[in-house]
């Protein structure tokens, strides 16, 4: 008889066997396998409800990975972290020897004097060289004949400058002590003296002489008493330098100056392949790792390694600042390094231990570990990022695009060249003296200067697909602008739409004034007539996250703190939030345009204003005026994507405000 | 010979109830292993505005959080940070997706002119998918 299917016991016995082959296995594993015993699926925790009871109840916990997956885990977490990092420290390498590079070629640019020292012997080596001029011109055959009897004098005049210039280069060459600085004081004054009694003297022989010599006498006279007040206001410098503790500070090593010649000739010779170090020193003389050794470095050395380039790129960019600063104001380098304004980056957590030790055998050391790497790349990602913003803020340039493939004496040249362009522009900028409603057109210097910066092109990185050769001449009309023009304040204050981007197809078109401004102030305004002069840190960089001291508190008698505050108003005059008397403000914003753009820009402002256009002066109007809207017009050229806006706003007594109105010069026209 | 039991049984029929137990099973099992996930980028201490006219949106991964604390304070996806990096962030987003869904997360008290602030910054940068978050008792 064929078994019945469902009185057979086969089927149980497999199903027997299967089980006992599946609890056998899975019990074989539990022995063998000391993870898979401690894992939990949930767990039982007892906790004590709002009545005071206490009741059990199921926890699900998430399986937890055994150690070696955890440290298999972060060990790949911290692989891609690296990378990551390595690019980071591949960029700002970059951006180091960018920066150094302009920072050296600013410095090569003109020959600056080191020091305060340096300064003075570099005036009286002048003042010689003045001197004999005068004795050569004095001894002239055609020198007036009564002047003849001042020709000894003259000479020993000559002598006396000459070795007081020698007197003071040789202590050049060595450490200027205080007695050094006497002994230079005491000279300068004999001299000043001397010079002062020749001049007397002088001036009554060259009024004595005949008719007929007059004009040459005249000449003479004019030429030493040139010569007269340089030695004057030399020893009135010499007086200040003894004072001051300049002194006893020891000169630097003159070494300088033999690194900048191999550096120079390494230039020459390597050309573009100096943009991509190869592991050597930089511009400035600082040790940049190459590839190779990135390569080796452990994940915390990598982050130490970023901090110490964004380091490095901050003293560059001070030291940039300085240079510029020191050639505006013929000061020495020394002097400018105290003065310039030396922004410091967010340098990050030190998290050098926290990332030195991945072996984590915990959750909670995986975790801290874990954050310990975001909280590195984040900060590296920060600190590359400001290093690039201090870039394009030392050289105008914007986004990646540097100067790649550009010798020195390239750069030079193209510093030469901005510097020409900006004191044209200085020029122009200046309302005073020039009448109401007056109209200055920037825009030919202000094409020249962008296209300078060639990358400056792609305001902010924007429009990456536009060509960067793009020629903004042909943007420009031919037309001739009117040279003066006349805003009914009424209609313009009835009509002007508020807004910050600048676009060619909207219907609207006619003056728009910017309403929206992150302002900062307020800072003691100087006390002097060229009070634009003084520098406060906004013009070395802006940094919307910083914080300064500024003028100090009436009530408090404490430095206030300033921070950036964003004011947006329906008015066309922007208020400072607190305005008091004698003080400086700063206002800045972005105005966006799709294409280049030419724009006339309306600035008004009650007192004093100053406005920079992409780190560019556009309008400069001092003296304590009254607002009114036209009072100038400048025609200016934005550039595709984003353009900064800066405004320096002084306040003598009682109120003040500023207005920046924009209005597309082709609207202006038609 | 043993007599088969079954042999005169006329209605073989499969039980439920182990059915229904492997039913069960399955149930409790999802219930077990189903994990909420939590929005990482959720600022904690955030009190949000209550709202009885707020939509229920999809959660979405791409949606970029902004969060502005009673203080001012404010957060791009969860971790802190400061105006000026925001400015920065907006213009890389800007670029890389303009279309980019951006929620703003407020608290109660926070100083409206902070909102204006960022929300200006978001229209500056032409940023229009911004979104507000509130509090509805329906959804949250």
């Amino acid at each position: 008889m064929a078994a019945n299917p469902l009185t057979s016991h086969k089927p149980l016995v497999i199903a027997l066997v299967l089980s006992l082959i599946l609890v056998g296995g899975f019990a074989t594993a539990l022995i063998l396998d000391e993870d898979l015993r401690r894992y939990t699926i949930a767990q039982i925790e007892e906790i004590t409800n709002e009545e005071g009871e206490k009741v059990k109840r199921v926890k699900i916990e998430k399986p937890e990975p055994n150690e070696k997956q955890v440290r298999e885990i972060s060990r790949n977490q911290e692989r891609k972290k690296r990378e990551e990092l390595k690019e980071k420290a591949k960029e700002l390498r970059e951006t180091v020897f960018e920066i150094e590079e302009v920072v050296e070629a600013q410095k090569k640019l003109k020959e600056l004097p080191e020091t305060e020292w340096d300064r003075i012997a570099q005036q009286a080596q002048d003042l010689a060289e003045a001197a004999k001029e005068f004795n050569e011109h004095l001894q002239a055959i055609d020198a007036p004949a009564n002047l003849e009897t001042a020709e000894p004098e003259a000479e020993s005049l000559e002598e006396l400058v000459e070795e007081y210039a020698e007197l003071i280069n040789e202590m050049k060459d060595s450490a200027v002590t205080e007695e050094d600085a006497k002994k230079a004081s005491l000279a300068a004054r004999n001299l000043r003296n001397k010079a002062n009694s020749f001049q007397s003297k002088f001036d009554l022989a060259t009024s004595q002489s005949p008719t007929e010599d007059k004009a040459a006498a005249t000449e003479l006279r004019d030429e030493f008493r040139e010569l007269a007040q340089q030695i004057n206001e030399h020893y009135k410098e010499m007086a200040e330098f003894e004072k001051s503790d300049h002194m006893l500070q020891i000169m630097p090593e003159p070494e300088t100056e033999e690194t900048d010649l191999t550096e120079l000739q390494l230039d020459d010779q390597l050309g573009v392949e100096l943009t991509a170090p190869i592991g050597e020193e930089t511009p400035l003389g600082n040790e940049l790792l190459t590839d190779d050794q990135l390569e080796e470095l452990n994940t915390a050395e990598l982050y130490q390694e970023i901090q110490k380039m964004s380091e490095m790129v901050d003293e560059a960019f001070a030291e940039g600042k300085a240079t510029e600063l020191a050639q505006e104001k013929g000061m020495s380098l020394e002097q400018a390094r105290d003065e310039v304004y030396k922004p410091e980056s967010d340098k990050g957590p030190d998290l050098g231990n926290a990332l030195s030790q991945n072996n984590p055998s915990t959750r909670e050391e995986f975790q801290q570990f874990n954050e310990a790497l975001k909280d590195a790349t984040k900060a590296a990602e920060q600190m590359s990022r400001s290093a690039a913003n201090r870039k394009s803020a030392l050289t105008g340039e914007s986004g990646k695009q540097g100067n790649q493939g550009q010798s020195s004496g390239d750069l030079q040249a193209q510093l030469a060249q901005k510097n020409e362009i900006q004191a044209k522009m200085n020029l122009l900028a200046q309302n005073a003296g020039r009448g109401q409603g007056n109209v200055q057109d920037m825009r030919g210097l202000m094409a020249e200067n962008y296209s300078l910066n060639g990358g400056g092109l792609n305001g902010g990185g924007q429009h990456e697909g536009q060509a960067a050769s793009m020629s903004y001449q042909t943007d420009m009309s031919q037309n001739a602008l009117p040279s003066k023009v006349r805003l009914d304040a009424k209609r313009t204050l009835a009509q002007a739409i508020p807004g910050r981007r600048l676009d060619m197809n909207s219907k609207r078109q006619g003056w728009i004034f910017l309403d929206t401004w992150y302002v900062i102030g307020p800072w003691q305004r100087p006390k002097r007539k060229d009070s634009f002069a003084v520098k406060f840190p906004p013009e070395t960089l802006i940094d919307l996250d910083a914080t300064y001291e500024g003028k100090m508190s009436r009530y408090r008698k404490e430095r206030m703190e300033l921070k950036w505050r964003f004011v947006q108003t329906e008015n066309i005059r922007i208020n400072p939030p607190d305005e008091i008397n004698d003080a400086v403000y700063y206002g800045y914003t972005e105005v966006f345009c799709e294409a280049a753009t030419e724009v006339t820009v309306a600035v008004a402002s009650d007192d004093m204003a100053k406005l920079w256009i992409n780190d560019l002066v556009v309008y400069e109007d001092s003296g304590l005026s009254g607002w009114q809207m036209d009072e100038g017009f400048r025609t200016i050229l934005l550039k595709p994507g984003y353009n900064k806006v800066l405004i320096r706003l002084e306040n003598g007594p009682v109120v003040c405000f500023f207005s920046v109105l924009m209005c597309p010069t082709e609207a202006l026209r038609n | 010979m043993p007599r088969n039991v079954y042999e005169d049984d006329e209605d073989v029929a499969l039980s439920m109830s182990p059915l229904i137990d492997c039913v069960f099973l399955l149930l409790i099992f999802f219930l077990v292993t189903t994990m909420l996930k939590k929005d990482l980028r959720d600022v904690e201490h955030l009190n949000l505005p209550i709202s009885r006219s707020s939509l229920e949106v999809p959660p979405d991964e791409s949606v970029l959080a902004i969060a502005i604390d009673a203080e001012g304070g404010i957060y791009l996806e969860g971790e802190e940070t400061t105006i000026g990096q925001l400015l920065e962030e907006l213009k890389v987003i800007e670029q890389d997706d303009p279309e980019r869904r951006i929620r703003l997360d407020t608290d109660e008290s926070t100083p409206f002119y902070r909102l204006v602030e960022v929300l200006d910054a978001l229209s500056f940068r032409n940023l229009r998918n911004v979104g507000v978050r509130t509090y509805h008792e329906k959804f949250d």
